[in-house]
């Protein structure tokens, strides 16, 4: 999706290099499941 | 020992409940018809005697609300239906799409966010777009500065999902604790494309506006919604042949035949396509009467759930009822205005018409909306003659 309102975790990941290797797998899925929910939210909002 | 086998016996209930939806899933003729009801939160709560405004405002009143109908209604499913509109994030963020009535009723004013010179915004970059310039015009608070506008989307967002895991654990809860099947119900929503730059981009007269005027542009709109829509319709999760995106048809019936093939049908076959092709089926409502696009519904993925309007049953039957699955066309009118055996005769005719070969299970035309739209003795008593006679 080409927008700058919605990431992926690579995307996101290619922006912050800083982020440590070991917490990528914790991290990850957390940062996505926060992107999915606001992108959910804001389709339910023209729905 | 009576406690442990009560919770064994929900359990049993619960297992033969979903394997009834299983088997109608799968293509295999179930041991009786399913039933499932759609009692709305509106409906729920009148019946239970509560105000309407006050339980959508106060969650904590939910389960009593929703147990009443839990306990009083025969349903497969769970019969206490999920509230889309909730008011509190519409009232945080100063909705003008959705706004409560006096009476509690959630209401549907006719709006547009998109203006028409806007389409090429749209097609270039719709989600930008519905960001930057749609949501600002349909809720009052994100049409203020950046500062005010981030603390609004903030606690609306937070609103909506706290009020959301509310309801889902109070449903699931009732549930297990009623023995229903968590197969049959809807798990995410999304939209027929068309629909979606209808329904509250360009709104109803704008969009038939624009068909005439900018055809191209609408055309190009659909595509351009396309994907987020796919994606709106796809879980987070695996999906599963059980499962379901909902997807309510609304503007097919009030546009031309020959709009319908070139600006409706082509991508919302594309979503039923794209979805199936991930392995999330789709559940139609089939809203007013599709019978001229019958034969353009038998061309979606096999098993796809219809949940039918209005139309003739008979010639869904013949025409869809071996590829698709059906459900609906009872006319919920005739609860409030017909006689308990003629409630009764008509779940018959029904299921006379619908059930043979399986891929069938039992549903109302629409959703129960008012506790008054319905002698409530006729549609327990419907409920009841289906649950306990519509076997295989």
């Amino acid at each position: 999706m080409d927008t700058k309102y919605y990431k992926t975790w690579e995307a996101y990941i290619a922006e912050h290099p800083e982020i440590d290797e070991k917490l990528i797998p914790v991290m990850a899925p957390k940062i996505q499941s926060y992107e999915e929910m606001m992108f959910g939210f804001v389709m339910m909002l023209l729905m | 020992m009576a406690s442990a086998t009560a919770v064994q016996d929900v359990k049993a209930l619960q297992e033969e409940r979903t394997q009834l939806f299983k088997d109608v899933f799968d293509g295999k003729i179930p041991k009786r018809v399913p039933v499932s009801p759609s009692l709305t939160i509106e409906f729920a709560i009148q019946y239970a005697g509560k105000d309407l405004a006050e339980v959508q405002w106060d969650y904590q009143l939910l389960e009593e609300v929703y147990e009443k109908v839990c306990q009083d209604f025969v349903s497969d499913t769970n019969p206490a239906a999920m509230n889309l509109r909730n008011p509190i994030f519409y009232k945080l963020l100063g909705a003008r799409n959705f706004v409560m009535s006096s009476g509690g009723f959630m209401q549907h004013p006719e709006i547009h966010g998109l203006e028409a010179e806007e389409y090429d915004d749209f097609i270039a970059s719709p989600y930008d777009c519905i960001m930057e310039k749609i949501l600002p015009r349909i809720y009052t608070e994100l049409n203020e500065s950046p500062g005010k506008r981030s603390i609004a989307f903030g606690k609306a967002f937070k609103a909506y999902y706290d009020e959301l895991f509310a309801a889902l654990g109070v449903i699931g809860k009732l549930t297990d604790k009623y023995g229903y099947s968590p197969l049959g119900g809807i798990e995410l929503l999304t939209e027929a494309p068309f629909d979606f730059v209808a329904d509250q981009l360009r709104g109803f007269k704008g969009i038939t506006g624009d068909l005439r005027r900018c055809p191209d542009k609408v055309e190009a709109a659909c595509e351009a919604a396309l994907p987020l829509m796919l994606k709106q319709g796809t879980p987070n999760h695996p999906p599963s042949k059980y499962g379901a995106a909902f997807i309510p048809l609304h503007m097919a019936p009030y546009i031309r035949p020959k709009d319908f093939e070139k600006f409706y049908w082509p991508t919302f076959k594309k979503l039923v396509d794209g979805l199936a092709d991930k392995g999330q089926p789709s559940m139609l409502f089939v809203e007013h009467d599709w019978m001229r696009y019958i034969d353009y519904l038998y061309e979606l993925p096999e098993n796809t759930r219809m949940w039918f309007e209005y139309g003739d049953p008979k010639l869904v039957k013949e025409k869809l009822g071996k590829k698709h699955i059906i459900t609906g066309f009872y006319p919920i009118g005739l609860l409030k205005t017909g006689t308990k055996q003629q409630c009764i005769d008509k779940a018959k005719e029904l299921i006379d018409i619908l059930a043979p070969g399986g891929k069938y299970y039992f549903g109302f035309d629409k959703g129960v909306i008012t506790a008054d739209s319905v002698n409530v003795d006729n549609l327990k008593a419907v409920l009841e003659y289906v649950a306990e006679n519509a076997n295989y």
